[in-house]
């Protein structure tokens, strides 16, 4: 089931209403059906998968709890259940196109397996999930849960299972298991979020996805075309990711969840290691906690840092997908980083004046839509192309549709500055901003209802799948 | 990552930031009332007194004017297809005249015959309806949203016809989502937001200023050519999963609810000859896209039926002359190949054009 659809409108005014209405032992047992019919709603045998990985993970887990001596082979095998199942549903296609093409080079001819395996909606996100809790379990940080419901909660709960956030086992079990109560300011906060993150997704990501999608369609597009095409599509990504996060996030708030928070405005972050602090900060705290700190981290020599640095982040490419594209995006994010760290160290004081801020935010932006270029462009070959596409080829015709696009770009951008400017005020003077009135449910729900009235006078004809699912 | 050793504090953070958003206790009713703001003040917008979009008689002013002896009526299967200029080059000036508007389909279709071409002072002698294997008898197909607009725009105030089968065909789904459009008419002024943010972005772009109200995004459509594209994969598979959606349809049930009826019915008091003409679908390297066997029945029931109510009826499938290489992405046909597709058309159908 997907968000901007009436079935999920409908799924939601009677699943909240049933489970407000149930008595509180009964809600977590709800709320896991309920979940299972949203993720099988179109697909019923994706539900296998998910099932499969909970039972991995609770089981690997109650073991690791039970025979402590064998903590660590029970782990093997829970992260061998979530790995292997992504490695066939998800690598396995790529892997195999990849030997083929290899043995191709070398001379032998290999025929194309018979089957080509489906990719299941959201399957990196539960399978990252699950291996958060093993090896939390694993550390002790804390202990496995013998209520299979709240494992299976946890794991499957709607509002984030098909595209995050990446949730913690110790940031959402204790809420799962404690009594939640209907709480009025949570649900309309809840509310007003949804709306921001449908305006989002509705009116911001679909809207110019018209555009980036036409330009990433042109077999050889011009200098100006495609680098509006990639503003287009660096705008939709963000719109289109945060504006699920938004309308999850809502969605949980309803339930008495509290969700982690998966943005924090990426496009003014000032060095590529802030950039990652502000974007999809689920994975890039699950990457940093479960790979980038086992691996060593910064501890030892710069080429070591450096090798755990590329690790992390090549792995954080294939993590968004079965594609060549997506590990060189995140070998080029781990470049960035490693240059970064070394040139701090030995870059000039007068480098870290405040003054610089907006063009160090500037600089970071544009090596931003740089990466955005690799992740977009699945066709290597293209991409080649794409980056040798001279600005002086282009026609004033082009020139002039470019431009058309950025200014179409920026201008359905602006509620995304504005979200931006106002939150960095808040930040900044929280009590004057507060005493002057803006957090005031009156401007709040009128600003809620402009963004509904938005919606209803903007939104795109035809709304995508958000980006993510396919991760 | 580079300077983060220890675990995560993002999460402790984020709890302070969303204590400093969150909305302090209130009682129900505020919520209830900051609610009702939110969803009901949009709904109050009416863009015309009784909700409905009014005619748009400019089709039928250039029917009236070009007083044309063959109508062509369908969407961008017809436009790719039929060729205006080849056609007044074959059979004289001002001989033809193309109706057509993008995703149309069967009910804007019956409203065109209806509104436009019968409703015009001269009447032609043939009228060619283009469609797609089942869509004659899948009403709300494209029926909804902007589409639906583009029906209202081409209806009159008192459509018992169309109502009754749009009434007839719709799932539960598709009349939730009329009834939203209805609670929030505010949405068909969608064209006019659209068009007014376009034009803002292309105000100050180019040496001359566009008028307000002219789509500005049109003046690159030629950028955007389907022979620009990398490849047509995308839309293929497109158009494969929209046919397979269709290809389970039973004639005998559809057609009681459908608009072809009463077509055939309006056709035939007028006085005109209405042709449907089925368009062929992408065809393969070994030839003519396969069909199910449903859809062979489904078409062999209703060419009997149009022929059986006095009605013409032609089937490109299958066509020798009609190969791969006509097509561009989807059914379309290549731009290159239209005039020649045209006069494909010509020669198959010539014995209407005497």
């Amino acid at each position: 089931m997907i968000f901007q659809s009436l079935d999920f409108l409908i799924f939601l005014i009677v699943v909240f209403c049933a489970h407000w209405l149930l008595p509180w032992r009964l809600r977590n047992l709800f709320l896991v059906a309920a979940s299972y019919f949203f993720y099988g709603y179109v697909h019923p045998w994706f539900l296998y998968l998910l099932w499969f990985v909970t039972i991995a993970v609770y089981v690997c887990a109650l073991a690791m709890d039970t025979w402590t001596a064998h903590r660590r082979a029970f782990l093997l095998l829970g992260l061998t259940a979530c790995l292997g199942m992504l490695g066939v549903f998800k690598y396995f296609n790529f892997f195999a196109d990849n030997f083929i093409a290899a043995a191709a080079r070398l001379g032998v001819e290999l025929s194309q397996p018979a089957v080509r395996i489906a990719l299941p909606v959201g399957i990196s996100f539960f399978a990252f999930q699950g291996m958060s809790y093993l090896i939390d379990v694993y550390r002790g940080d804390i202990g496995a849960r013998r209520n299979f419901a709240d494992v299976a909660l946890f794991k499957a709960f709607f509002p984030q299972l098909v595209a995050g956030p990446i949730e913690r086992a110790t940031h959402f079990l204790p809420q799962i298991e404690r009594r939640r109560e209907l709480r009025t300011e949570a649900c309309l906060e809840g509310v007003l979020l949804m709306i921001w993150g449908f305006f989002k997704k509705l009116v911001i990501a679909d809207n110019v996805s018209v555009i980036a999608n036409k330009v990433f369609a042109l077999d050889n597009p011009a200098f100006p075309l495609l680098w509006a095409g990639v503003l287009a599509f660096c705008v939709q990504i963000l719109a289109d990711f945060s504006g699920y996060t938004d309308i999850a996030r809502g969605t949980a708030k309803l339930f008495g969840f509290d969700l982690i928070e998966n943005f924090r405005h990426p496009y003014i972050a000032s060095s590529p290691v802030d950039f990652w602090r502000r974007w999809h900060i689920s994975l890039s705290t699950w990457l940093r906690d479960y790979v980038y700190i086992p691996l060593g981290g910064n501890r030892g020599s710069r080429l070591f840092a450096a090798r755990n640095v590329m690790i992390t982040f090549l792995l954080s490419g294939l993590w968004h997908g079965a594609s060549w594209n997506y590990v060189l995006w995140g070998g080029y994010w781990g470049i960035l980083i490693v240059l970064y760290n070394n040139f701090t160290d030995f870059a000039p004081r007068w480098i870290s004046n405040d003054r610089l801020l907006p063009l160090k935010v500037l600089l970071m932006f544009l090596l931003t839509n740089l990466g955005w270029l690799l992740f977009r462009e699945t066709d290597l070959a293209q991409l080649g192309r794409d980056l040798a596409t001279a600005p002086a080829a282009a026609t004033p015709l082009e020139w002039q549709a470019g431009l058309y696009f950025v200014c179409l770009v920026l201008i359905y951008s602006l509620p995304l500055i504005a979200h931006m400017c106002l939150d960095r005020i808040r930040a900044r003077a929280s009590d004057r901003f507060a005493a002057a009135g803006f957090d005031s449910l009156a401007i709040r729900s009128a600003a809620s209802m402009a963004l509904f009235g938005g919606i209803l006078l903007l939104r795109a004809a035809s709304s995508a799948d958000f980006i993510y699912f396919q991760f | 990552m580079a300077d983060l050793d220890q675990r995560s504090s993002l999460i402790e953070d984020e709890e302070q930031r969303a204590e400093r958003l969150r909305i302090k206790p209130i009682r129900p009713f505020m919520a209830a009332a900051a609610l009702l703001m939110i969803f009901v003040t949009p709904g109050l917008y009416r863009p015309t007194l009784h909700g409905k979009l009014p005619f748009d008689g400019h089709a039928l002013d250039e029917i009236n004017a070009k007083r044309a002896d063959y109508v062509f009526i369908g969407n961008s299967m017809l436009r790719t297809r039929i060729d205006e200029a080849t056609l007044q080059a074959r059979l004289g000036k001002n001989c033809c005249y193309i109706l057509w508007t993008g995703g149309a389909e069967s009910a804007w279709e019956h409203q065109a015959l209806k509104n436009d071409v019968i409703a015009s002072v001269h009447r032609p002698k043939v009228v060619f309806v283009f469609f797609r294997d089942t869509y004659l008898t899948q009403v709300t197909y494209r029926s909804n949203d902007a589409y639906g607009w583009k029906i209202e725009r081409l209806s009159h105030d008192d459509e018992p016809e169309l109502t009754r089968a749009m009434r007839e065909s719709r799932t539960w789904q598709e009349q939730l989502e009329y009834d939203l459009g209805l609670l929030y008419p505010i949405q068909k002024r969608r064209e006019v937001a659209t068009y007014a943010l376009e034009w803002l972005a292309g105000l100050e772009v180019g040496s001359e200023r566009v008028p307000y109200g002219m789509p500005v995004a049109s003046r690159y459509n030629d950028l955007f050519e389907l022979g620009q594209m990398k490849n047509i994969e995308t839309a293929d598979d497109f158009a494969a999963a929209a046919r397979d959606r269709f290809f389970n349809d039973d004639f005998d049930a559809r057609l009681p609810h459908s608009l072809l009826p009463s077509m055939l019915n309006l056709a035939k008091d007028a006085g005109i000859t209405l042709v449907f003409v089925r368009v062929q679908r992408r065809p393969t390297l070994q030839g003519p896209a396969p069909q199910s066997p449903q859809l062979t029945r489904y078409v062999a029931k209703l060419r009997a039926y149009l022929i059986g109510n006095g009605a013409g009826f032609y089937d490109f499938t299958g066509d020798p002359e009609l190969t791969l290489d006509h097509y561009l992405d989807g059914d379309h046909i290549r731009p290159e190949w239209k005039a020649a597709s045209t006069e494909l058309f010509l020669r198959r159908l010539q014995g209407y054009f005497k």
